[in-house]
């Protein structure tokens, strides 16, 4: 099948994988003691153990390591840690990485999949759109909307909104997921308002990122519009629609979605603002809480899985590109 | 022979740098207004903290005051002067932003040219170790590491900005030296046997530098952003003033938001923030324009 | 022979950025019908903006000013967008220059062929629209079980320009534009290609118009010549004589400057100087700069074409 791209760039993501576990190393071994003594405190409290038995069940449970032990072996330790899926212990919070992240996934997921769809999809459309028509209002609009919120970060878009449309006006929720009265579950009261919910960090990506996508599109589709193949298209009678989709578009977006992982990325890395701004209970949230409460179990959890989400991204656009673009397949004939 | 004076040639010299250099880009209207508004910035970053004392006594009678003639932006949550912290603050953002894309350029411009022109094991080496840096996200990272180390200068600050944003430039020098070093002045200038270190400073680098201008402006606006985001999250609060901090105090403390009249506490950083970066984002702009022929379009 | 295309004193501009550039300067020819007629002339003397004016094909910043263009009865240069449509392809076809670029290259061979017919609303099915395509690879030497499956990329050359001149035929098309069909293709597959229109030429005694500045394609192939200079036509004739007895100053130093396998090489003579700059020609005769014959009329007057011996010349010379 069309493995290739995918199989060369697995080893390099395996070492950026190892690279960014290193420096989650340094960074758990650089945690104060004290903090480590304090957990031991809890634990020999709710398991009535002795102190040095929960300074040992600290260090495996939290750091995935024994400090008397050379330090190759705790690195070595603590990637099969990792390796086992556990994430760490988030002290402040008192329940190991993984539970948090089983509540606080889904909402990331939800938000950030939401936003980057709508955002490459309307984006993509509209910069067809204006590449397809030269003239018209549609495109110096939309370059100068681009423009402009092309110098606004994600959380600056995310702040405006917040204060204006949910402090000020009140139309949306102030913090949380879905409203604490409704009861989850699949019926249309909590799905409608998982949506009010999640409508706002939504809006404050894809205000960001709609003008990127259509600036990319523009520039993509008005090269590919002075391709040979289109003037044949042309030339052959074919009709307008079809051209612009099946020529001009397929092959236009195709530079784009090679873009998508990065952007992905930059939409997580920024996740932890936004989340913030709206209280909004996903990953980046939850990074930011541990940032502010100096609880390096869950920071250097979550770190990595943000960088596991985001090399995984990588690879699923290298998996996908070849469906697109027949030219990178490498098939047998 | 004739011969040219001193002077004659310096002026000759000067004259030379308005036409090719000044004068189209103050034609291309989004580099001028790009380079105004940063001029703004910067007049106001150096001689403003001069002529604008700060003021920061807290008087909690005069808190969430609107503006006024006595206070243009408005008070905060302790009655004090926003626009005294603006100026003061802006002196803290831009030293950092400053830095950070110096550093950056720095390291971009060593590693991707050596890269570039070595070739071979080096630039294997090299892009993967810059291809790492690339996948990791900038803002966790840094996040984390001014969590864990202490910060407590604007150069350290701007410092662990630089490491994660030299990425991205290095790649694309690059690209250019390795696009030119093909070019026959190159080669020509090997044949005349002119030494690496001259054909690196006096033959390659004049044909990036506009590349790295540009960059060190989009970089600036990069270092602006993590600046202020990692002040917001309340991770290395550095100064009281710097704008980054003020929006943190704004969003989560004192409750400025939700008071009627806080609204300018939040609203004035983020105004100038985006001023800012706006100028910052139209000259880099502008600029490429001005000097990449291909970005021009005629009807 | 009723001329089956006509072409009547078109001009053909382009916006650039000195200026307006006029490409095509009222440039006449007929093409005959059930003949290959040659469109001769060196690069950039406006042969592919000539035919992109008359397909309506041309870039978004040229446009056709003045001058006719009858298919048979038909003035296209009247007609609506919609109503072109649907003369391209279904009665005049047209093979591109560097035709290797012209499939789509996200699409099958097969695909192409479909979404032609398709888009002309020709009421065939898959099956038939594939069967009908697969005769015409074959006629042009290619295994239609292997081609039709594959990606552009997956060909050579020279089978992306056999499948591009099927492409063109599928719809069965009176009139045959091709530009260039020949070149940047290695010797072999040019000769499978000329053999290729020879027998399309024969068989279905489709009229064609053969863009080249290749001499020994017009020799092989084509009935009637005409020739192009600095955006003029300044001499049609059918092939014999264009070889044997050109009449065009610039024609003979065409003809002249053709390399042999046993002539002496030292005899040969290029054309000096260059084709003048379309955005300042010359005034009068185009040619004058260069040639050996002229007079102070031809500086300041244009030549019309006027008929000679059976052909037409544009010169002063010939009055």
């Amino acid at each position: 099948m069309a493995l290739g791209g995918f199989l060369r760039k697995l080893p390099y993501f395996f070492i950026t994988l190892l690279v960014a576990t290193t420096l989650m190393f340094f960074i758990v071994h650089n945690i104060p003691g004290d903090v480590t003594y304090v957990l031991a405190d809890q634990i020999r409290e709710e398991m009535g153990v002795t102190y040095e038995e929960a300074l040992e069940i600290a260090y495996v449970m939290y750091l995935g390591f024994r400090p008397e032990e050379p330090l190759y072996k705790q690195y070595v330790d603590y990637l099969l840690n990792l390796l086992r899926g556990n994430l760490g212990y988030a002290y402040s919070f008192r329940m190991p990485v993984n539970d948090i992240v089983i509540q606080a996934l889904p909402w990331t997921l939800l938000v950030l999949s939401l936003a980057l769809v709508i955002s490459f999809a309307i984006g993509v459309v509209l910069g067809l759109l204006i590449a397809w028509r030269r003239g018209g209002v549609l495109g110096p609009v939309v370059t100068a909307y681009a423009a402009f919120t092309d110098a606004m970060p994600d959380f600056i878009t995310a702040m405006l909104l917040y204060i204006f449309l949910a402090v000020r006006l009140g139309l949306f929720p102030l913090k949380g997921a879905y409203d604490p009265d409704i009861v989850p579950g699949f019926h249309p009261a909590f799905i409608l308002s998982v949506l009010h919910h999640a409508a706002l960090p939504i809006c404050a990506y894809v205000v960001e990122h709609i003008g990127l996508w259509a600036l990319m599109m523009k520039g993509s589709a008005t090269s590919t519009l002075e391709e040979d193949f289109v003037r044949a298209a042309v030339a052959r009678g074919l009709p307008e629609r079809r051209i612009m989709m099946s020529y001009v578009g397929r092959n236009a977006i195709l530079p784009l979605v090679a873009t998508l992982a990065i952007q992905l990325g930059t939409m997580l890395g920024g996740s932890t603002l936004v989340e913030r701004v709206f209280s909004y209970p996903g990953i980046g949230y939850f990074f930011a809480e541990a940032l502010m409460r100096r609880d390096y179990g869950l920071m250097q959890g979550l770190f990595f899985l943000i960088i596991a989400g985001i090399i995984g991204a990588n690879l699923i656009v290298e998996l996908i590109y070849p469906i697109l673009d027949p030219r990178v397949r490498r098939e047998t004939r | 022979m004739e011969t040219v004076s001193v002077e004659e040639g310096f002026r000759g010299r000067l004259s030379s740098l308005y036409y090719n250099i000044l004068k189209p880009i103050l034609a291309n209207k989004r580099a001028t207004v790009g380079l105004f508004i940063l001029l703004g910035f910067i007049l106001m970053a150096t001689i403003g903290p001069i002529l604008v004392p700060l003021d920061l006594t807290m008087r909690w009678s005069e808190r969430f005051k609107p503006p006024s003639l006595e206070h243009p932006l408005g008070t905060d949550y302790a009655g004090r002067d926003i626009f005294q912290q603006i100026v003061h603050g802006s002196r803290d953002v831009l030293t950092i932003a400053f830095l950070a894309a110096s550093f950056a350029t720095a390291i971009a411009v060593t590693i991707g040219t050596l890269s570039g022109y070595l070739g071979g094991i080096v630039d294997y080496v090299l892009m993967g170790v810059t291809d790492i840096f690339l996948t990791i996200p900038q803002l966790p990272v840094m996040l984390m590491i001014a969590a864990t180390i202490k910060v407590s200068d604007p150069v350290s600050f701007s410092a662990i900005i630089a490491i994660w944003m030299w990425a991205g430039l290095a790649r694309a020098i690059r690209a250019e030296i390795i696009s030119l070093r093909q070019k026959d002045f190159i080669e020509a200038a090997k044949v005349l046997d002119l030494g690496t270190g001259h054909i690196v400073f006096k033959e390659l680098m004049p044909n990036i530098l506009p590349y790295i201008v540009i960059n060190f402006v989009t970089m600036m606006r990069v270092a602006i952003t993590a600046s202020v985001g990692i002040m917001f999250l309340g991770v290395a609060p550095l100064s009281a003033t710097h704008w980054g901090v003020m929006l943190n105090m704004a969003m989560f403390a004192y409750g400025a938001i939700y008071v009627p009249n806080g609204i300018h506490y939040a609203l004035a950083p983020l105004l100038f923030i985006v001023l800012l970066e706006y100028g910052a984002v139209n000259l880099a702009h502008g600029l490429d324009e001005v000097f990449n022929p291909r970005l021009r379009r005629y009807e | 022979m009723q001329p089956i295309l006509k072409v009547r004193d078109l001009i053909v501009e382009y916006a650039v950025r000195e200026g307006i550039l006029q490409v095509v300067s009222k440039a006449s020819l007929d093409a005959l019908e059930g003949q290959i007629t040659a469109l001769v002339g060196e690069s950039g003397c406006g042969k592919t903006t000539l035919i992109d004016g008359i397909m309506g094909t041309l870039p978004p910043n040229g446009y056709v000013r003045g001058g006719q263009v009858f298919f048979k009865d038909i003035d296209l240069l009247r007609l609506s967008e919609r109503e072109r449509q649907k003369i391209r392809w279904e009665r005049i076809a047209m093979v591109f220059q560097a035709a290797q670029n012209s499939l789509n290259p996200v699409l099958r061979v097969a695909d192409h062929f479909i979404e032609t017919v398709e888009a002309h609303k020709r009421g065939l099915s898959k099956k038939e629209i594939l069967e009908k395509a697969s005769e015409l690879l074959r006629k042009a030497r290619l295994n239609p079980e292997v081609v039709l499956r594959s990606y552009p990329h997956e060909l050579s050359g020279g089978m992306k320009q056999r499948v591009i001149i099927a492409l063109s035929l599928i719809l069965d098309p009176e009139f045959l534009i091709l530009d260039e069909p020949t070149s940047a293709l290695d010797i072999y597959t040019q000769s499978v290609i000329i053999d290729l229109l020879r027998a399309i030429h024969r068989e279905k005694n489709l009229s064609m118009l053969l863009v080249t500045h290749d001499l020994s394609i017009v020799a092989e192939l084509a009935h009637r010549a005409a020739v192009m200079y600095a955006g003029k036509i300044i001499e049609i004739t059918d092939v014999r004589s264009l070889f044997h007895d050109p009449k065009h100053p610039y024609t003979r130093g065409l003809i002249g400057a053709i390399p042999s396998l046993i002539e002496d090489l030292s005899s040969k003579k290029p054309i000096p100087g260059n084709p003048p700059s379309l955005l300042n020609p010359p005034p009068g005769c185009r040619f004058h700069p260069r040639c050996p014959y002229a007079t102070d009329k031809c500086k300041k007057e244009e030549p019309p074409l006027v008929k000679v011996d059976g052909g037409l010349v544009a010169c002063w010379l010939y009055e």
